[in-house]
């Protein structure tokens, strides 16, 4: 589906990427997941074809996504809302539905469909500038799926959101993967790549520094679960691969006040593989 | 081509929706050229086209017809001598003189027979549109006449005799028909009931016959000046018409980028050309249309009717195109709305100082004129007044268009390749 290959792109002095290597499978929800200014946003330009790598090469759908035909293949929810606030929503639709070569029947259908999936037909007549944070995001993504993609890019979908807008997007993002499509989510946000990912690239300073599930991540780059025991007015801490094994041998020992397992979160994936916090 | 028109239609549908930018579109420049129209004197009184008229004999009819004249609400019109008239119409004082020569009362007594009332126009080649105007009056004149004067009995009588007299002057295949229809006539308008519907009935189908011929002279207007002030100063708010859509579309432009629409069209499967192109039709047809709403109220309220409407036409062509070139070229100066916008600003506010759009180009010193010829603006100011006042053939007109249509295509095509070029 996707294929980056060793690319290297700079803006004057800025290494923005540099030797990015990605393998995007049909179908599923990957996740693009690193600090501001890591590449995730120049990643995505490369995929639309808005920007050419310096050297390496880039296929999307089995093409070249500089190819005007290809492009129409693709949906593209930028970081910023990428809408027009004097227009509404049902009006902002039709006009990207027309970018994309809808016409007629066909373009109505979509824009009451995708109206339909992102919850906003009862305010489609109002202009987008009234909505909410939320609406408008929503509308966003509405606008990057209007010419039904195979492929739909999601950057920073959920910036700015309020926790029920968040959950209604990863609805609609789960309901794509239930429609077939392959979808690429960039994000800083670590719980919504536990939530929303089949897999996950680890990306800083413009490289990917793993990439796996989420739970092979926590394994490789997670480190050891560590119980909590409180026993005797004081907290012991134990690391081990087995909590449940480790709580009943220490149970036996003598009574135990209060217990907790924490296990590792890819926060700890990345300190792991960078040396630092991903909110650095 | 359908991508095109989707862009332009987004484009004027949010200038529309966009109060303060359809107001520096339309409003202001309307402000602009009314205010400092009334500043120039404009307010001469009147916006009727000016006419002098010119009677060469003593005749009762001939008489009545010059006031019937003089009585038109649609003209202004100043009775004075030939050869003051003449001069008149030479200096563009007067649109046209209307000249009753010698005879006219005589032929006017036999509307069926001989030579209609002969009536001389005396104004300058170019005036079709005052020609047509002012022809269609006097035919209407004229009508009114020859109803008058087989309305009254008396005047009846003298007429109907003035006409059998002459039967022997028609064609013959012709003359019982006229003979019974002078009869038939008599009898009726003799009657209480008789109305002009029976007595325009009466002819129908019969010969063809007009109750005016008018013919021209033509009297080339040897200098020409503006007709009033406002046609000066709606020239200048035309301007500012072009000004605040270039402005407008400016920040439109930029808008995209800074919002990210830019990137999401890109995305599409558009050329980034076709895009640009996009903009620029909308851009080009606000121009366009609020151009020519200037000029329609500027004709129809203020008197600043042009000579040539396929000459302004074309300078309103040129001067958006000009326009849109320098909004494109403008855009990519900036990456923020400040940016581009103060440096739209700070590039046309001399061209405009110099271009006359600001200070009147005929009163501008030599070394003025000689400055604004590297001025865009000034191009389209003498290109729109070359239509409006200044009298120009389409030979004067070509150097201003093509001026204009290059700076269009050159202006518009290097910011379309810096806009291209510049990182998503």
């Amino acid at each position: 589906m996707i294929r980056i290959d060793s690319v290297h792109k700079q803006f004057g002095s800025t290494v923005a990427l540099d030797g990015l290597s990605l393998d995007v499978r049909p179908g599923e929800i990957f996740g693009l997941l690193g600090p501001n200014g890591a590449g995730k946003s120049t990643t995505m330009a490369l995929l639309t074809g808005l920007q050419a790598p310096d050297a390496g090469s880039v296929s999307v759908l089995g093409g070249d996504p500089r190819d005007a035909s290809l492009r129409a293949r693709i949906g593209l929810a930028p970081q910023s809302l990428a809408l027009y606030e004097h227009l509404s929503g049902r009006e902002n639709l039709e006009f990207f539905a027309r970018m994309f070569g809808l016409r007629g029947e066909r373009l109505k259908q979509r824009v009451d469909a995708v109206l339909d999936v992102v919850q906003l037909s009862d305010r489609q007549r109002d202009h987008a500038g009234g909505y909410s944070g939320g609406m408008q995001r929503r509308l966003n993504l509405a606008a990057a799926i209007v010419h039904d993609p195979e492929l739909v890019l999601l950057d920073e979908p959920t910036a700015g959101v309020d926790p029920q807008s968040r959950n209604a997007l990863f609805e609609n993002v789960l309901a794509l993967k239930a429609g077939g499509r392959t979808i690429v989510y960039t994000t800083h946000y670590m719980e919504e790549v536990e939530r929303l990912c089949d897999r996950v690239a680890i990306v800083d300073r413009g490289r990917v520094l793993a990439v796996d599930t989420v739970a092979g991540l926590l394994r490789s780059h997670g480190g050891t679960p560590v119980l909590v025991v409180e026993r005797d007015g004081s907290s012991e801490r134990i690391e081990t691969v087995d909590p449940l094994a480790e709580l009943n041998r220490i149970a036996a020992a003598g009574p135990i006040a209060a217990f907790h397992v924490e296990r590792p979160r890819l926060e700890q994936v990345f300190l792991h593989l960078t040396g630092r916090s991903l909110r650095d | 081509m359908h991508a095109w028109f989707a862009l332009a239609a987004k484009d004027i549908r949010l200038l529309l929706r966009n109060r303060g930018a359809l107001f520096f579109t339309v409003g202001w420049p309307l402000l602009v050229a009314i205010f400092f129209g009334l500043i120039f004197g404009g307010g001469s009184g009147s916006s009727r086209p000016k006419i002098a008229l010119v009677v060469q004999e003593q005749h009762a009819a001939t008489e009545r017809f010059a006031q019937s004249v003089l009585k038109l609400e649609t003209l202004e019109v100043e009775r004075v001598d030939a050869a003051t008239a003449e001069q008149l119409v030479r200096q563009g004082k007067r649109s046209a003189a209307i000249v009753l020569p010698e005879g006219f009362g005589e032929r006017s007594a036999r509307t069926f027979s001989g030579d209609p009332p002969q009536i001389e126009l005396w104004l300058d080649p170019s005036r079709k549109a005052e020609r047509a105007m002012i022809e269609g009056m006097l035919m209407k004149l004229g009508g009114e006449a020859m109803f008058a004067s087989i309305s009254d009995p008396e005047a009846r009588r003298r007429w109907l005799a003035a006409s059998r007299a002459d039967l022997d002057r028609v064609d013959p295949a012709s003359r019982q028909q006229f003979s019974d229809f002078y009869d038939a006539l008599d009898a009726m308008m003799a009657t209480p009931q008789a109305s002009a519907p029976a007595a325009e009935g009466a002819i129908a189908g019969g010969p063809a016959f007009t109750p005016l011929a008018v013919s021209s002279r033509e009297i080339t207007v040897a200098k020409r000046g503006p007709s009033n002030g406002f046609a000066i100063s709606f020239t200048q708010g035309m301007f500012w018409a072009l000004m605040g859509a270039l402005m407008s579309f400016v920040t439109s432009l930029v808008l995209e980028r800074m919002q990210g629409t830019w990137n999401r069209l890109r995305s599409a499967p558009l050329t980034a050309g076709a895009i640009l192109f996009g903009k620029a039709l909308a851009c080009f047809v606000v121009m366009l249309a609020s151009l020519s709403l200037m000029s329609l109220v500027g004709a129809l309220m203020f008197g600043v009717v042009p000579h040539s409407l396929p000459k302004l036409l074309l300078a309103f062509v040129a001067a958006a195109a000009a326009f849109t070139g320098l909004m494109m070229l403008l855009a990519s100066l900036g990456r923020t709305v400040q940016s581009a916008s103060g440096a739209a600003w700070a590039v046309m506010m001399p061209l405009a100082m110099i271009g006359g759009a600001m200070i009147p180009l005929f009163v501008m010193p030599p070394w003025m004129l000689q400055l604004s010829n590297l001025s865009p603006v000034k191009w389209a100011v003498l290109g729109i007044e070359g239509a409006i006042w200044r009298g120009f053939s389409f030979a004067e007109m070509a150097t201003p268009v093509a001026i204009l249509l290059a700076t269009g295509v050159l202006c518009g095509g290097l910011g379309a390749w810096r806009i291209t070029r510049q990182p998503a």
